[in-house]
This record gives structure tokens, C-alpha cells and sequence, in this order.
């Protein structure tokens, strides 16, 4: 927008200069003129005619951004005549006579009516060089300026509240919107459902007996705010979230083609993640260090395996096609920062001006420049300074040790390994092989990143090469014998330190960033509806990289970023009420949802930025509010189904079913099983850790989890689905490892004998464990009559405690 | 499906927006009030699909695509007028490859088949080759996931799963999408392949297996009597209702979970019905090649497909080779032989099985890998992957049989006439069962995602 009037005040002063001698009359009119184009016709020739007749595409051989263009005309000659209207082909096309444009659907009367008219005018365009960003600029309706996800975030005022209903200012907001269709919120929820609702929410498992005998004792206010505080504070906690935030980020731990290489040091990302939300990590911090960690501090370890945000694209070891592939990659990294942080739908935006949202192809392109120079790493080595001092001093004295032996390997080797790559090389496609031959210090940043790809799989193959077959029978002996020397001094070599999974940029200059399929290049810059000019990119301290992830970083940790806060916020209400404010997490774009309480959101992102973006007090004011802590029933339900029947004003609480790790750490839970150690390397499926833990391997989903709508760790996923299938009943009925914690539960909690009473006090003992409730007098007989019907209680026994675990009350929270 | 959001199965539908998106059903929601809004977009032709995926990519140069001038440069490179190309094995200056195959002209219609499939020859009136096909995977992984989801990246829904959410299953007690791969866990990018990607799972493609039971789960292990197993049934369902008893009444998913344990128990009758074959003939087991060591497997598989279509499963696939053994890099003479021999006489027995029955008119049968193969030679006696043209062959369906579209290059490298990408294959299978492709549409995270990746157009030569 200022650019907008800058170039006004500019347009008037060029004219006012220009025109001094004229007479006024004269002037007035030229200037009238000025104003009709720069309001009118430029904007509606930029949004409707540039994408295909403007600097990237020129259809037909057709440009309408200048008026030297629009005389010249395309294939079919001029476009405009000016003075006449009737004869230039622009009107003829936009009427649909003759050609039909823009095709994508006629002007409206009033803008064919502009053209028509500054056409006949003598169709004035004033002589001045329109910035990019302001032809950007050009191109959105003020309905898309002001639409509300891109407005400054403002605290909004609290509604005014006089119920005993409310306990915090989420509820006023709450309850503000149910009195406008004059609804009444649900009561508190019984104890045994709030304690059961919290735990599984804030720790993804269920309460322990004894928390359930104590709670249902002592219900009181302040009990409440001491377990949400303790479960807060447990390690349980941080390994549900994280889950969350791994969705987002398709994290994995597998490359995702066929051969779906493992990445075995992946997982010190996950446990990054654990720990960030366990020590409530600043959010800014948070995505500051995942987007740029390693040049804001680089020294700091955890700022490094941060970056492995940038690493869990899917991955072709043996693609050929470099190119293609990079590119590939850049756009994954570049649909993964635009649903998770700015929860803005890019991907529509690779190919052409999004339909529906104000993001431009330009704005695609212009976020995927900040991460065009790239570069992916294995080197940074996972220890404390001066472990990797004493590793490196000691590598030093065998290194000196062996210098000659190794020596005289490498002359064995050299032809080899380097008539083997120029081999491998050899097979690239034609646009990739000449970078390839050139010297590394020749090649472009860009080449230089084709080169890394292409030198992924050289270099594997070059390291495959059997030696011991290689050699003729003389240089056989050489070869064992050097061999044998190198050994005797593996005792001064010390052990290799892991390295991280990390990435740097390929050198201080980027690479030129071009917009797909087009010559046009960008320059960094956020979308163009919330500042249409390029970034401003400080140069780093050591100058090894280029700083523009740093200025990406900065931008969206910045307060006044309408997006963050606000996508944030609404994905940790999400997971509270079952869906977000704005029921499309990570698109708050036209075609997404709009907030059912935009006040509450704003209301909740300002608190979360000036509460140094801590998203334990996010938690807090939700657990806290009576919101959160409705009852799932309500008395008024009938008419507030009739008004809302999905519950979009919260009138009530959503019953949720437990997601796929919830499910699958409460079965282990429920059988006593769950190894809640935490952290470190991933563990095969068939260890009791919890599902945080597990291998994550992209082509072997685990069973279990993808059944009950898992993700696949590929496209970031924002929300779980939850499906009811008849492949999940005969899963949990016939499945031998659910069969085998029901036999493990029943084995652990089986009555000592068939008297009523022992039946029923391990009856209420699962009860507890299981529905964190007593049993009910009608569940106490019905359980008894299925236990006696056959002898053999202990199988009897084994089939109820397997039933249990398939009810609904296991799998749901109310 | 039973999305959290939905309050309802009207609200459901609703949200699936108007038209079209109403009759997207499956499972669960087989419901007869639901069923009558189930309209395709236009006439369908064809009610289900056998698509038959040759894993590894099978040559068309061998097989249906002769090409004499290939003869006549044997040994020579590839002259430059071909335009350049990349070939991932990376030989780059490999003489081209002649064919050792004999052909012939079969039928009333004259298309040519090479002696590599002589039953499927014996077919070709009821048969549309297609010579043009092409797609962007240069390699297996990229290919196999273009010919199931049209992108070269993973992540996307599967057509099998698209065509099961636009027309639901016809067999509630069968999965509408079923996948049987011949060496089972094989498969390139394994069950990411009939994966139902952001679309909910309940439209995913279920394996089946060539043993007991077919279907993961299916039956209770050893040791429980199915007296046992419907006790506990009961119990179930009464613990759930009188959970349900106490929650409002909105839950409609709750009641959903009851009903998915019925139709559980349904499935574990009708599913292994589907896949006895002991009441059908020996002529017909023989018509499939079953009574011989070379095609008996392939064959069950081609049976057990026609049986599924015949229960109304919407969508089979199966896959020969899996594991890449079409991938004939050197010794195509040896590969192909076996492989052709394999599917020659069971693929030709669905067909003429199919069409005695009455059912080839409405189900339509694809034959074909995710690439074809290189002209040039690889190793001396092979043939790299080929994405830039290749054949596929469909019949039935409403495809009229007895014709050949589209043309390659005069080596068979490049599609040429006709061209017709893999978005446009799926847009023409799509068109067959009634759908038109821009018209499906699933909303996910806000966007309006289509089966075709908002591209492609039906092929209507294959109408006739």
C-alpha cells in the first residue's frame, strides 16, 4: 500500500513538472486521466490479463503491460486503437466476440464499460517504470486486503460478563457468542470425565487408579489447577504434543522411495521437538531455530538438530534427474513452511496465481527463495566442544601415524574411484553432466547443489567398490599388506563421532531463484499482500551463508506477524475441542474456514505473544476456562442442535475418540506393559515404548497406528481424520497383539475366586484402570452374569477384559 | 466415513457439497436413503475395474508396438533427430535393440500381437491397444506411484481409492477397493500404492491374500470357537449401548462403532466366500491356466478378481511381478519370456471369462506397467525404463474392442500421435464408471483436491 501512494505522489509531481507550461484546463484533464488509468485499468489489466499476457507469459505473443505493447499487438495485430474503441481487438475480446477473454470467465459490464471508455479517452498511460512489487500490489481487490486472516493483530475487547459460569476471559468470549443466539453453555463435566478429558488430552494416556480415588474425593478448584500444572510439567506431556508438531512437519525416519534408506539420526529432531514443548521452548525460538538454527547459532547443538526441519523431505537416492529432483525438494520445503507456520495453503500458487487466495505464483516462488540456497549436511558433529576436540586431536596423532600407509592406499585407489566417477558421472542427463566434470570451485552455487545430489549416489557407489577383488595378484599383496600396517594403529584412532542431520547454504551468493516455468526471477519476499517489496537480508556475522532463512525467521517470529500467533493458537485449541477456531488448521485462506470466534482468536494469539510466546499459558487459559471444562451433555440440546448442530459455538463438549498412539499407549497402559522411558534412538513396534518412539519408517506404516488414522509422514498433516471401519473392529477383535494385552490385562487383574464379591472388587479394579470410574450397579451384573455363564472363569475373565478394551468408553474421551 | 466433524451423515453430505460429492459413499454409509443419491456425473459404461499392473515395466516394442525401422538400426545409436532423453541406468550412447519376436495380424480387426502372447492375441477383437502413453517417471518408484495416484510423489489418494469414494462399494460386506499383489509385501513402495492419502482410510485398498484368512484379521486366531467370538460379541454390544445410554444423543459416530463390528462379522463370512474357488469347474480353473506350473498363480489371482467384480468390489488390482520383475535391464529374450508366459493364458481367460458371463460390458479390464521400455539396448541384451510413450491395453467396460490408438516414434521411443499421459488414462477410467474427473472432488485442508491433479481429458477414441 505505501508504495502504492508513493508512486501516486511521484505520478503527480512528474506531471505537474512535465505539464507546467500547459494550461490548466489542459493539465486538469490529463491529469483526470492519469487518475481513471492508475485507478481503473492498470488493476484490471493486472488481475486479469498479466498472468498470461505479462512479463513471465506472453500468449498469442501478446503483452498488455505496456501501451508500446498494446499498439504492437500479437499474432493478430494491435490491440488498442486509441480513440476507438469499436475497432481494437482488446474490447472485442473482453466483450467475447471474436476471442473469448479472459477466458477464465467475461469482465463485469462496468470494467468492459472503463476500457471502452479509456480507450475512446485516447487511452493515457502515463509514462512511468511500475516497480514489480507494485504490479503485485495490482493485482489483489481490496475485499482481499481486508480479509481478515492478513488484518494487524489487535488485543479485542473483553466482553463484559456477569454469569457464574465464567472463569476466564475465554469463557466471556464464549459465552458472548451463545447469548446472541440466546443459548446457555453445558455444566461442569462430572470429575471422573474432566479427570480422564485432561489426562489424556495433556499426557495422551489415561489416569492412574489412585489419581481417579483421590480426584473423585477431593474435586475442588484448587486440585484441578494443581494436576493441570503437574501434567503440564511431566515428560508425558511433551511426548504427546510433539506428536502434533511431527505430523505437521512429515517427520520420519526413512527417505520414502523405494529403497526408503533409514535415517538413524533423525529421531534427535523428534527428541528436540519432545523437549521444546517439555520446557515450554518460545515459540519464536522454536521456529526460528528450525528455519535457521545453524547461522543464528550455529554453536548451539540443539539450534543445529533443529534444522533438521529442513530435512525430512522425501528423498531418491538413485534419481538421475538432479534437476528435477531439487526442484522437487525445494517446492516440498517450501508447502511444508506455508501450511505449518503461515497456515497458508502454497501449493496452488507453484503453477499460476492462486485462484481463490490473494498468493501469487510470484509469492511462491519468492518464499521458496529464501531456502533456494540450501545446502544439506551430514557434519556437524552430535558433542560438547571439547569432546569434539579431544576426537579431533586424537584422529590428528593417527592421521600423522598413518600418513604415509594411507598414502600409498590412495595411490592404489586413485585411478579406480576416479575412473568410477567419471563413469557414474557419464550417466546423468545431458543438463546435468557439464557441472558435474567441472572443478567444484568452478561450479555455480546452483551447480554446486546438483553436484551434491548427483555426488550422493557417486559416492556410494565408489565406497561399494570391493577392493579385494580389484587387484591382480601382486598388487593383492601390497594392497593386504598396507591393509595390515593401517590396522596396527587402529588403537590410536579414536571412535567416530555421530554427525547430525542438518544443512547450511551453499555459499554466501545465492542461487537464482526463477519462477516456474518462466526467465523471471525473485528475489526474496514474504506474500505479497502483507508487504509486496523484497526482504531485507542482513548479511551473517561469518558470512558463510546468506542469511535469508535468518530474514524468513525473523519475519515470522516478528510481532507483528498476522499469521503465526493466530495458526498457532488455533492449533492448540484444536486439539483441545476436537476441531480449531478455524476449522482448517493450516489454510486461514479464502477457501478455508473462517474463525467461528475471530475475537477469541485474536483475543488468544495476543496473549500468547505477550506472554513471550509461551504456549504453557495457552494451555493453561484453555484448562482453566469452563469452556474446556463443559459437560458433553446440556440441557438445552434440543434447540441448540437445531440452531448449531455441530457444536461451532461450544455449547457443549465434543466426545473425541482417542487418536491412533492414544490408542495404541492405552492398550499397553491398560496392561501394564508401557515403558514410559523417554527419548533416543527409535524402537521397533514390538517394544511396549510409547508410539512417540517408534520406527518411523514412511513404506511400512505400522498397522496399528495407520488403521485408526495414522499419517504417512509424507505431506504435512494438520488433523487427524477419525474413521469408523469394519477393518478397525477386526483389528481390535482378532489382531494377536491386542489379544495379547487383553491376555496380559486379564492375567494381571483376575478375580481369586468365583464368589460375587471377588468377581465384582476386580470388576471395580478394572473399572478404574480402564474407565477411570466405579462401575455402575447395572455394570456390576451384567459383568457378573457374562463371568459365570461358562466354568472356566480365567477364560471367561480373559474375554471380558478383551471386550472392555474393544468398548467404546476405552476409545473415547467425553 | 465418520469424520469427528460431522455431526451427522446429512451434515456429511452436505459438506461433500453439492451434487456429485453426495454420492461419495462407501462402507459405512451404505444406506438405502443415502444410495439413491448415488448419480454418476453421465451414462457409465463400465461398473468396475480389473486393472492388471505388469510391475517393472513390460517393452511394447516386444509385445504390441512393432517397429521395422528399429530393425533396420539395430546396433546403431539413437540418432539425434529423437530428441534427447534421460535413461536412468545412464548408458547413454547404447546401440538400439531390435525386437526377436515374430508378429502377426489377429482378429477381424487385424492388431498386431507378438508371438510373446498368443492367447491374449486370440482376444484382440475385445481389445483397444493404446501405443501412446507416457508419464514423468523416470524411475520405478516415481512410476508406480504416477500410475496409481498420477503424481510422481507419494502422499496423494490412489484412483482406486477416488473411485471408491465417488461410487462407494455395490457390496457392503466386501471392501470396494482390493489389491492382490503375487508376491505379497513386494510391490514397489508397497502399500503406499493403494493408499488412500489425505482422504480418510476407510477408502484405502484392503490386500488380500492367497491364504487363510485372506484378509488381515479377518478371523480370530486359533482357539477361539466362533461360539466364543459371538458371545463376546454380545457383551460387546451391550457394554456399548449402555455406554451409549448415558451420552447425548448426537454421537452419531458411537453408533457408527457399533455397527462397524456388524458389518466386521459380515465381512468374515462373505469375504472368504468371495475367495473360495471350490465350486468353480475345472474347465474354467483350466481356462485360467491353473491346471499349469507357469500360469496356475497369476491365474487364481485373475480368477479371484472376477469373482470380487462379480460380488460388486468396484475397484481389484492386481500386480504380476512384484518386486520389479518386468524390469528387464539385460536379457529381455529370457524376462519377458517367462513373465509373458506367466499372465498370457490367465489374462486371456478373465477376458473370455468375463465376457461369457456377461460381465466384460460392464467391467473394464487394464493391462499394462508403469513405463514401457527403451529401444536402445542396456547391457548389451536389455532395455531401460521407457515414461516418454508405452503401451496399454484396455477391454471391456464400453471400450470398443478390435482397435489401436495412438502411434510411438518410428523406434518406439517418444508417443507421438494420440499422445496420452497417465493423468489421461485415469481421466478415461474415470470417464468410464461415469465420472468426470474436474467434477470429483474431495476438500482437503481448505483446497479442492481432484483426482488428476486438475488435468487430463478422457480418451473417447477408446468409445469407439
Amino acid at each position: 500500500m505505501r508504495c502504492f501512494l508513493t508512486l501516486w505522489i511521484f505520478l503527480i509531481s512528474l506531471l505537474t513538472l512535465v505539464s507546467s507550461c500547459e494550461p490548466l484546463a489542459a493539465q486538469a484533464k490529463q491529469a483526470q486521466q492519469v487518475k481513471f488509468f492508475e485507478t481503473k485499468i492498470r488493476p484490471l489489466l493486472a488481475r486479469h490479463c498479466y498472468e498470461c499476457h505479462g512479463n513471465k507469459k506472453q500468449k498469442n505473443g501478446l503483452r498488455v503491460d505496456s501501451l508500446a505493447s498494446l499498439l504492437k499487438g500479437g499474432e493478430s495485430g494491435a490491440a488498442v486503437i486509441p480513440g476507438n474503441p469499436v475497432d481494437s481487438l482488446l474490447i472485442a475480446a473482453v466483450n467475447y466476440d471474436g476471442f473469448e477473454m479472459p477466458p477464465k470467465g467475461r469482465l463485469q459490464q462496468e470494467e468492459i464499460e472503463d476500457l471502452t471508455t479509456w480507450i475512446r479517452a485516447g487511452a493515457v498511460w502515463p509514462d512511468v517504470e511500475v516497480s514489480a512489487s507494485t504490479n503485485r500490489t495490482l493485482k489483489f481487490t481490496q475485499e482481499e486486503k481486508e480479509f481478515w486472516a492478513f488484518q494487524p493483530l489487535n488485543s479485542p475487547e473483553i466482553p463484559v460478563s456477569d454469569s457464574i459460569w465464567s472463569t476466564n476471559n475465554i469463557d466471556r468470549f464464549v459465552e458472548d457468542k451463545l447469548k446472541e443466539y440466546e443459548l446457555t453453555p453445558a455444566p461442569i463435566a462430572e470429575p471422573d470425565k474432566l479427570l480422564r478429558r485432561i489426562y489424556f488430552d495433556i499426557t495422551g494416556l489415561a489416569p492412574p487408579p489412585e489419581v481417579v480415588t483421590a480426584f473423585l474425593e477431593d474435586p475442588s478448584e484448587p486440585h484441578y489447577h494443581s494436576l493441570v500444572d503437574s501434567l503440564l510439567d511431566s515428560p508425558q506431556y511433551g511426548e504427546r504434543w510433539a506428536r502434533f508438531w511431527l505430523d505437521l512437519v512429515r517427520y520420519a525416519e526413512s527417505d520414502g522411495y523405494n529403497s526408503d534408506g533409514y535415517r538413524s539420526t533423525a529421531w534427535h529432531y523428534r527428541d528436540y521437538v519432545i523437549k521444546a514443548f517439555q520446557h515450554d521452548k518460545p515459540y519464536d525460538q522454536f521456529m526460528k531455530e528450525q528455519i535457521a538454527g545453524d547461522e543464528l547459532d550455529g554453536t548451539n547443538l540443539d539450534s543445529q538438530i533443529a534444522t533438521g526441519y529442513l530435512r525430512h523431505w522425501i528423498y531418491e537416492y538413485n534419481q538421475r534427474d538432479a534437476k528435477s529432483q531439487w526442484a522437487i525438494i525445494l517446492n516440498d520445503i517450501t508447502d511444508v513452511t506455508g501450511d505449518t507456520f503461515l497456515g497458508m495453503g502454497m501449493s496452488c500458487a507453484r503453477c499460476h496465481d492462486h485462484k481463490f487466495d490473494p498468493i501469487l505464483q510470484d509469492d511462491y516462488f519468492r518464499l521458496q527463495a529464501f531456502f533456494a540456497p540450501l545446502l544439506p549436511i551430514n557434519r556437524i558433529m552430535n558433542a560438547p566442544p571439547d569432546e569434539i576436540k579431544q576426537y579431533q586431536d586424537k584422529l590428528k596423532l593417527w592421521e600423522e601415524a598413518t600418513y604415509e600407509i594411507r598414502q600409498q592406499i590412495d595411490e592404489m585407489q586413485v585411478a579406480k574411484k576416479e575412473s568410477s566417477r567419471k563413469e557414474q558421472y557419464s550417466k546423468f542427463p545431458l543438463d546435468v553432466r557439464p557441472f558435474l566434470f567441472k572443478p567444484a570451485n568452478e561450479r555455480s552455487p546452483y551447480e554446486q547443489q546438483l553436484a551434491y545430489l548427483a555426488d550422493l549416489q557417486v559416492d556410494d557407489l565408489i565406497a561399494k567398490i570391493n577392493w579385494d577383488d580389484y587387484f591382480n595378484k601382486e598388487q593383492k599383496a601390497k594392497w593386504d599388506d598396507l591393509s595390515d600396517k593401517l590396522k596396527q594403529f587402529d588403537n590410536l584412532k579414536p571412535a567416530a563421532l555421530e554427525v547430525l542431520p542438518t544443512v547450511t547454504d551453499v555459499s554466501s551468493t545465492p542461487p537464482d531463484t526463477y519462477v516456474q516455468d518462466s526467465s523471471q526471477k525473485v528475489q526474496p519476499g514474504i506474500l505479497s499482500i502483507l508487504d509486496p517489496e523484497d526482504a531485507e537480508i542482513a548479511k551473517t556475522e561469518k558470512q558463510l551463508t546468506t542469511g535469508r532463512r535468518s530474514a524468513l525467521a525473523n519475519w515470522l517470529a516478528g510481532k507483528d506477524n498476522p499469521l503465526t500467533s493466530r495458526v498457532m493458537v488455533n492449533r492448540i485449541w484444536q486439539h483441545y475441542f476436537g476441531r480449531g477456531i478455524v476449522t482448517t488448521p493450516s489454510d486461514f485462506g479464502v477457501l478455508g474456514a473462517r474463525p467461528t470466534h475471530p475475537k477469541l482468536l485474536d483475543y488468544l494469539a495476543t496473549e500468547f505473544t505477550a506472554n513471550g510466546w509461551s504456549l504453557k499459558h495457552i494451555h493453561r487459559l484453555i484448562l482453566h476456562s469452563s469452556t474446556y471444562r463443559q459437560s458433553s451433555i446440556n440441557p438445552i440440546a434440543e434447540k441448540a442442535r437445531a440452531l448449531d448442530s455441530d457444536n461451532s459455538l461450544l455449547w457443549r463438549a465434543n466426545v473425541r475418540r482417542l487418536d491412533a498412539e492414544q490408542i495404541r499407549d492405552s492398550l499397553l497402559a491398560a496392561s501394564e506393559e508401557l515403558d514410559r522411558s523417554s527419548f533416543g534412538p527409535p524402537v521397533d513396534k514390538s517394544k511396549p515404548r510409547r508410539s512417540i518412539y517408534l520406527k518411523v519408517i514412511r513404506n511400512q506404516p505400522n498397522e496399528l497406528l495407520m488403521a485408526f488414522d495414522g499419517t504417512d509422514n509424507i505431506l504435512s498433516t494438520p488433523e487427524r481424520m477419525t474413521t469408523t471401519t469394519p477393518n478397525q473392529a477386526l483389528l481390535v477383535f482378532n489382531n494377536t497383539w491386542v489379544l495379547a494385552r487383553a491376555k496380559k490385562l486379564a492375567t494381571n487383574s483376575a478375580p481369586k475366586e468365583t464368589s460375587t464379591e471377588s468377581i465384582e472388587s476386580a470388576v471395580t479394579k478394572i473399572y478404574y484402570r480402564l474407565f477411570s470410574r466405579p462401575p455402575r450397579d447395572i455394570e456390576l451384573s451384567t459383568a457378573h452374569d457374562f463371568l459365570i455363564q461358562t466354568a472356566d472363569l480365567n477364560t471367561r475373565w480373559e474375554d471380558f477384559c478383551h471386550v472392555l478394551i474393544c468398548s467404546n468408553e476405552f476409545f473415547y474421551i467425553d | 466415513m465418520m469424520n469427528q466433524r460431522y455431526q451427522s451423515r446429512r451434515e456429511m453430505l452436505s459438506q461433500t457439497g453439492a451434487g456429485f460429492g453426495a454420492i461419495a459413499l462407501s462402507g459405512l454409509l451404505n444406506d438405502d436413503r443415502l444410495k439413491a443419491g448415488q448419480q454418476p456425473h453421465h451414462v457409465p459404461t463400465a461398473k468396475s475395474v480389473i486393472f492388471l499392473f505388469m510391475e517393472g515395466g513390460p517393452s511394447a516394442m516386444d509385445l504390441f508396438d512393432p517397429k521395422p525401422k528399429l530393425r533396420e538400426l539395430a546396433g546403431q545409436p539413437l540418432p539425434d533427430s529423437f530428441g534427447p532423453i534421460i535413461t536412468p541406468m545412464g548408458e547413454y550412447n547404447a546401440p538400439l535393440l531390435a525386437d526377436q519376436r515374430k508378429w502377426k495380424q489377429h482378429g477381424e480387426a487385424g492388431t498386431w500381437v507378438s508371438d510373446w502372447l498368443p492367447n491374449i492375441a486370440t482376444c484382440v477383437d475385445d481389445i483397444a491397444v493404446i501405443r501412446s502413453l507416457h508419464g514423468n517417471g523416470l524411475n520405478h518408484s516415481n512410476g508406480v506411484c504416477q500410475m496409481n495416484t498420477c503424481s510422481i510423489r507419494g502422499g496423494r489418494p490412489s484412483l482406486g481409492s477416488w473411485v471408491s469414494y465417488g461410487l462407494g462399494s455395490e457390496n457392503s460386506n466386501l471392501p470396494g477397493f482390493v489389491v492382490i499383489e503375487d508376491v505379497p509385501n513386494k510391490v514397489f513402495n508397497k502399500s503406499r500404492n493403494w493408499s488412500a492419502g489425505f482422504m480418510p482410510a476407510v477408502y484405502q485398498g484392503t490386500a488380500l491374500y492367497n491364504s487363510n484368512p485372506p484378509i488381515k484379521n479377518l478371523t480370530p486366531p486359533d482357539g477361539i470357537t466362533s461360539v466364543r467370538q459371538q458371545e463376546k460379541l454380545e457383551f460387546l454390544t451391550t457394554v456399548n449401548r449402555q455406554h451409549a445410554s448415558r451420552l447425548s444423543k448426537e454421537q452419531s459416530e458411537l453408533e457408527a462403532r457399533i455397527e462397524s463390528f456388524e458389518l466386521a462379522y459380515r465381512m468374515q463370512q462373505a469375504a472368504p466366500d468371495a475367495v473360495d474357488l471350490a465350486s468353480e469347474t475345472e474347465e474354467t480353473k483350466k481356462l485360467y491356466g491353473m491346471d499349469q506350473d507357469a500360469t496356475k498363480a497369476f491365474g487364481r489371482n485373475c480368477l479371484l478378481a472376477r469373482r470380487l467384480v462379480e460380488r460388486g468390489v468396484r475397484f481389484v488390482q492386481l500386480y504380476h511381478g512384484c518386486g520389479s520383475k518386468w524390469d528387464a535391464h539385460k536379457n529381455i529374450e529370457a524376462n519377458h519370456t517367462t513373465n509373458c508366459k506367466a499372465i498370457d493364458q490367465p489374462v486371456a481367460g478373465l477376458i473370455k471369462d468375463l465376457k461369457r458371463r456377461g460381465l466384460l460390458d460392464e467391467t473394464l479390464v487394464i493391462w499394462g506397467g508403469e513405463f514401457g521400455r527403451t529401444p536402445m539396448s542396456e547391457k548389451g541384451t536389455g532395455r531401460d525404463h521407457n515414461a516418454y510413450g508405452f503401451t496399454m491395453f484396455m477391454a471391456g467396460g464400453g471400450v470398443k474392442g478390435g482397435q489401436v490408438i495412438g502411434s510411438t516414434d518410428e523406434v518406439g521411443l517418444h508417443a507421438v500421435e494420440d499422445r496420452m499421459h497417465i493423468k489421461d488414462l485415469h481421466t478415461t477410467i474415470l470417464y468410464l464408471l461415469g465420472i468426470d474427473n474436474m467434477d470429483l472432488v474431495y476438500h482437503h485442508q481448505g483446497r479442492p483436491e481432484r483426482p488428476t491433479l486438475n488435468e487430463g481429458s478422457p480418451m473417447l477414441k477408446l468409445l469407439g
